[in-house]
């Protein structure tokens, strides 16, 4: 691998962490949740989008690809577990993306099919929260409202596929700036309640910039990337570090060779009952030498 | 809640209440419901809990425990969670009755990351190192036949850890709450099911109604044991922006419907106008005051007004047992 121009001097702790997660790869190709749990979804996804973001060898990720196809519904959707085939169909964007990054376009057609016609519910307007309910974005599972995660989700994946300017992806990006709290971030959706503002969280905001950076006029978005840029001053979870770091180098913040180091030292924190896939994953991604998610 | 859903509610309530006292009175059983002077949180409760423990026969010797409290997310001076300092002492007190192992698990609906609930520093310090503290949003699943039919689902799923524990003990917190008025034992089964098959917040319950899933959830998976922390407590605009709220208490017991009761009536709300107390009432024993026992200290001790948002004033009945 060569050494990473987004990070310098990080290539060794990148490998390192690599070999952790590969380490907790399932026979079958498919990535668990926790170590020695069943091979799911989401995670998988993660794994081979570190992978790409690290430039390792294709064939390692081919595993984890076929598998990830072998649970495919025959609509193009995925849901969050095998064990649960019918709730957590958001997670069909995330699949479509990596599908996409990975060159298995009959996959990411088929699920961004199944992303069309996959859509939130509407509510009537009403004072009390203060959001646009005729908006149409995506759910975490059918029969429900629009959420900031799975809509930013879902317009990354249309971006991804080349297909910034369909419609869905262009409402989904009016969601998200509806949802943007006026004084900075995002919450998992509304941005108040019973007239009070709603505390942003760095893992909703990174999503939401990284669907909106470079869509939106750059001054409509400062208050959330200056509440990304705070809160990663003192932010403790990795998780939430790796996600703001992957959205502030989208947006160019001057923040980011700070995050990258808190990042890379907050690694050990993944340990145990504390060593998520998603995690790491998504740590990794951070700190690759490629952006993947959006590119 | 709007006017409509309001007066909707209001008349269910007063109709099943009217049918549920009747069955009540002559189908369920008495439950027991053990209230427990606890002025702060530095004080020794572990005794007291395990002996409460033995006396409802919670049979914990080599048994797997899973401790589920509401633990959501941390902000300082906000008693949002159930303290770290009493999980420790329940915990404390299984393993002296037995317990082969000790888990904290928790599914929060209001944030993804666990590093702001369940991995938060404040609890992973406060509990010993054999307790682990586990996140139940993601992990494997276990697919739970859904012994109700209100929610009109067919089973439920939740992670593996939970749904394998021998024993499920339920730590809430007393709080109000901007939807059902208080949340309370019952509301805190929304905290066993999995983020990544409900999403964050788990949207799809509150579209099968919020009532509906507590008591779906109540039949399918009870705790078996509860303690309310209700040593600081939260009113207002709960459950995350309210106020603290000194009550010095703990309810424990083993009928959530009978804690959940009486634990809001100390906080000065009428159990019968809540609306998933009053769905449960034919369910479950305990809504009763005068079925209920109270063989340590009695409720009335602790009887508070907690303030709340306007909707919820018509459901506060002031001292109930006045």
């Amino acid at each position: 691998m060569l050494e990473s121009p987004r990070m310098p001097n990080v290539t060794e702790l990148w490998k390192s962490h690599w070999g952790r997660l590969l380490a907790l790869r399932r026979p079958e190709g498919g990535f668990p949740y926790f170590e020695n749990g069943p091979a799911s979804v989401e995670p998988t996804i993660h794994a081979v989008l570190a992978g790409l973001s690290g430039t390792v060898d294709p064939t390692e990720l081919v595993a984890s690809l076929d598998w990830l196809a072998t649970v495919v519904k025959s609509d193009g959707s995925v849901t969050g577990s095998p064990a649960a085939p019918v709730e957590g169909a958001w997670l069909t964007a995330p699949y479509a993306l990596v599908m996409t990054k990975a060159g298995r376009t009959a996959q990411a057609a088929a699920a961004l099919a199944f992303l069309e016609r996959f859509a939130s519910i509407t509510v009537q307007n009403t004072n009390q929260s203060e959001l646009d309910g005729s908006l149409v974005g995506w759910p975490w599972t059918d029969g429900a409202f629009s959420w900031v995660e799975p809509t930013a989700w879902g317009v990354l994946a249309f971006e991804a596929a080349g297909k910034r300017d369909a419609p869905r992806a262009v409402e989904g990006r009016s969601l998200l700036l509806d949802r943007q709290i006026p004084s900075g971030g995002w919450n998992y959706g509304s941005k108040k309640s019973f007239g009070k503002e709603l505390i942003p969280f760095p893992d909703t905001t990174a999503y939401a910039l990284m669907a909106l950076a470079g869509h939106v006029p750059a001054e409509t978005l400062q208050n959330s990337i200056g509440f990304l840029e705070r809160d990663a001053e003192a932010q403790e979870s990795p998780y939430s570090l790796a996600l703001s770091l992957l959205a502030l180098d989208l947006c160019e913040s001057g923040a980011i060779s700070h995050i990258r180091s808190r990042l890379a030292e907050r690694f050990d924190l993944m340990t145990g009952e504390r060593l998520n896939a998603v995690h790491l994953g998504l740590a990794l991604q951070a700190l690759g030498n490629r952006r993947v998610i959006r590119e | 809640m709007n006017r409509r859903s309001f007066l909707k509610w209001t008349l269910a309530a007063a109709g099943a209440v009217g049918l549920g006292a009747v069955i009540g009175r002559y189908w369920h059983r008495r439950c027991r419901v053990w209230v427990l002077s606890a002025p702060d949180y530095r004080k020794e409760y572990a005794k007291d809990i395990g002996s409460i423990m033995l006396r409802e026969e919670l049979a914990l010797k080599g048994k797997n425990v899973l401790i589920k409290p509401n633990f959501v997310e941390c902000h300082p001076g906000r008693p949002i969670n159930t303290e770290p300092s009493l999980i420790a002492q329940v915990a404390d007190a299984c393993f002296r009755l037995g317990a082969a192992s000790v888990t904290v698990g928790e599914a929060p609906g209001h944030r993804r990351d666990p590093w702001f609930s369940i991995y938060n520093r404040t609890l992973r310090e406060a509990l010993p190192t054999q307790v682990r503290c586990i996140d139940l949003n993601h992990g494997e699943l276990v697919r739970i036949p859904n012994k109700g039919w209100y929610t009109g689902l067919d089973a439920f799923y939740v992670a593996a850890p939970l749904a394998r524990a021998d024993v499920v003990i339920s730590m809430p917190k007393m709080k109000t709450h901007h939807w059902m008025g208080v949340t309370l034992s019952m509301k805190n089964l929304f905290g066993n099911l999995p983020g990544i098959v409900y999403g964050w917040p788990k949207n799809v319950l509150h579209f099968r109604g919020i009532p509906h899933s507590i008591v779906d959830l109540a039949l399918t998976m009870p705790p078996h044991f509860i303690v309310v922390d209700g040593i600081v407590g939260m009113e207002g605009d709960g459950p995350i922006l309210g106020t603290p709220k000194q009550m010095g208490v703990l309810v424990l017991g083993t009928d959530p419907l009978a804690v959940d009761a009486t634990a809001a009536r100390m906080m000065g709300f009428d159990p019968a106008l809540i609306p998933y107390m009053s769905l449960a009432l034919p369910h479950l024993p305990g809504m009763l005051d005068d079925m209920n026992d109270y063989p340590a200290e009695h409720p009335r001790r602790f009887a508070s007004t907690f303030s709340c948002i306007d909707s919820f004033k018509p459901w506060q009945c002031g001292n109930y047992w006045k």
